[in-house]
């Protein structure tokens, strides 16, 4: 016991010039960590694109082969409905899905008229342009006509 | 434990693919390579003035089959030479180009050296199976720390070392191309591997194959043609069948969308058919029988039945199959 207490009493207080030297340890070790991050987040960013068009590449192909391959329209026209059928799953599959329309938001949909109506006010009554949410956030916002309601 | 130098990396040296992962905050993190992916392909093509290892030695397997080499993990400790334009590399060299490729891509996504590894080997690899892989690392420029079991790999990265009683643990590992069961013995923190047993030649490849025949199948009764034996429609279905098998995990029923994948003088023709899951598993009933065997063989060899079976590891991708960890509860009782 007495000896550890020496031992504590003899740990001088650290000198100006050695806080320095542990200071621009540290900042080289945060520079490092720093610029590690960096490459790290490229990298991430690369690979999150790459496993993207993976899964896109072959939608690619296909628009490809039903391009040489338009004799039959029918044939062609449901080829087509499958490979939209694709991509929606595609978008699903990212955590993408049309916004509701249920009636009008603002933070869902982008009103670009208001026209008076028959139905309730704020009915959406044309949708000009899907709107998209992405993971339960708004990706973008529909475009529709609203209904002013009857004048 | 004696202070080691230098970064440490940890390497799954597969039969087809290879991973490696590095501690990260006491996590391990599986590093991605040069290519961006996290398994490398264990594919070596060796010319006398360069050598190229993992997908693009992999690309080539085909039109330069003279310069390529796969699977060499089954020769390892063997005398067996590969002979590669009249030279001659032990299993252990060319091992040691896959070593070599990862060693790099570690080092370049860590920005230093790495100077030691840990590598797994499976738990029935023979004593010179094992030199035969330390030396692999050696020739690579790696210390090897230690050869550590797949099974009892699978085990630490389930921290189940750090529980303080006694127990046994059955690793059930399916993935694409292998089977292998193992009975592990846990005590004071020490795996013991009390049996080994298991199918070289089946895996998640197998079972792609079964429903890749079923959509032809079905193809041939809706059309009459046989997309078996068109090589570009034998390839998409195999990127279909593999889809659907992974998707069957989690949906009921998948719908296989294969557009414009012929066409005859009537125009274009489509797959477009729902697989349910029900379907799916009675297709793979032989799989599933044949994965049952090396079960029971191991827990016979080890001398247990169920109930001294007290946990269930699931390794591979295709043990996410609900039908397989089905069966495994079936015969051990838990999961």
């Amino acid at each position: 016991m007495a000896e550890t207490n020496q031992v504590e009493e003899t740990v001088e207080t650290p000198t100006v010039e050695e806080l320095t030297q542990t200071l621009q340890r540290v900042q080289a070790d945060f520079e490092n960590y720093r610029k590690q991050q960096e490459k790290r987040l490229e990298d991430f960013k690369f690979i999150i694109k790459r496993e993207n068009l993976l899964k896109m590449l072959p939608i690619v192909d296909n628009f490809s082969l039903a391009l040489k391959n338009t004799a039959n329209p029918e044939e062609f026209m449901k080829g087509m409905d499958l490979i939209y059928a694709q991509f929606q799953t595609f978008l699903e599959d990212n955590g993408v899905g049309i916004v509701s329309y249920d009636a009008y938001k603002p933070d869902l949909h982008e009103a670009l008229m208001k026209v008076d109506d028959e139905s309730d006010e704020n009915t959406i009554l044309e949708v000009f342009q899907d709107g998209y949410m992405l993971d339960g956030r708004v990706l973008r916002p529909a475009k529709v006509k609203v209904s002013g309601g009857k004048k | 434990m004696s202070k080691v130098n230098g970064a440490t990396i940890g390497i799954d040296l597969g039969t087809t693919f290879s991973a490696f992962a590095v501690m990260e905050g006491g996590q391990p993190v599986i590093i991605n390579n040069a290519e961006g992916a996290r398994t490398t392909p264990s594919v070596v093509n060796i010319k006398e003035d360069e050598i190229t290892v993992g997908q693009v030695a992999r690309n080539q397997a085909i039109v330069d089959p003279m310069h390529t080499v796969r699977s060499v993990k089954r020769k390892m400790g063997t005398t067996e030479k590969v002979v590669i334009e009249g030279k001659e590399y032990t299993p252990e060299q060319v091992s040691a180009m896959i070593l070599q490729k990862i060693k790099r891509d570690a080092e370049a996504y860590l920005g230093k050296e790495v100077k030691n590894a840990v590598i797994t080997v499976p738990a029935y690899f023979n004593d010179s199976e094992r030199q035969a892989t330390k030396n692999a690392g050696q020739i690579a420029g790696l210390n090897v720390l230690r050869i550590i079991n797949e099974p009892t790999a699978a085990a630490l990265a389930y921290g189940l070392d750090k529980q303080d009683k006694e127990s046994t643990i059955l690793v059930f590992d399916f993935g694409g191309g292998t089977f292998d069961v193992s009975v592990l013995e846990l005590g004071d923190g020490i795996f013991e591997v009390k049996s080994t047993a298991g199918d070289n030649h089946l895996g998640g490849d197998d079972v792609d194959q079964i429903i890749m025949e079923w959509i032809a199948d079905t193809f041939k009764k809706n059309t009459g043609v046989n997309l078996l034996d068109d090589p570009t429609a034998v390839q998409r279905l195999k990127d279909a069948a593999e889809k659907a098998k992974i998707e069957l995990s989690t949906k009921m029923k998948v719908n296989i969308n294969i557009p414009f994948i012929t066409a005859d003088q009537t125009g274009p023709k489509h797959v477009n058919e729902d697989l349910t899951r029900a379907t799916f598993e009675s297709l793979i009933a032989d799989v599933i029988k044949r994965l049952e065997m090396p079960v029971k063989q191991a827990m016979k060899d080890a001398k247990l039945d169920a109930s001294g079976i007290d946990k269930v590891i699931f390794v591979g991708g295709s043990t996410r199959i609900p039908a397989v960890q089905d069966m495994v509860e079936k015969l051990v009782g838990k999961t």
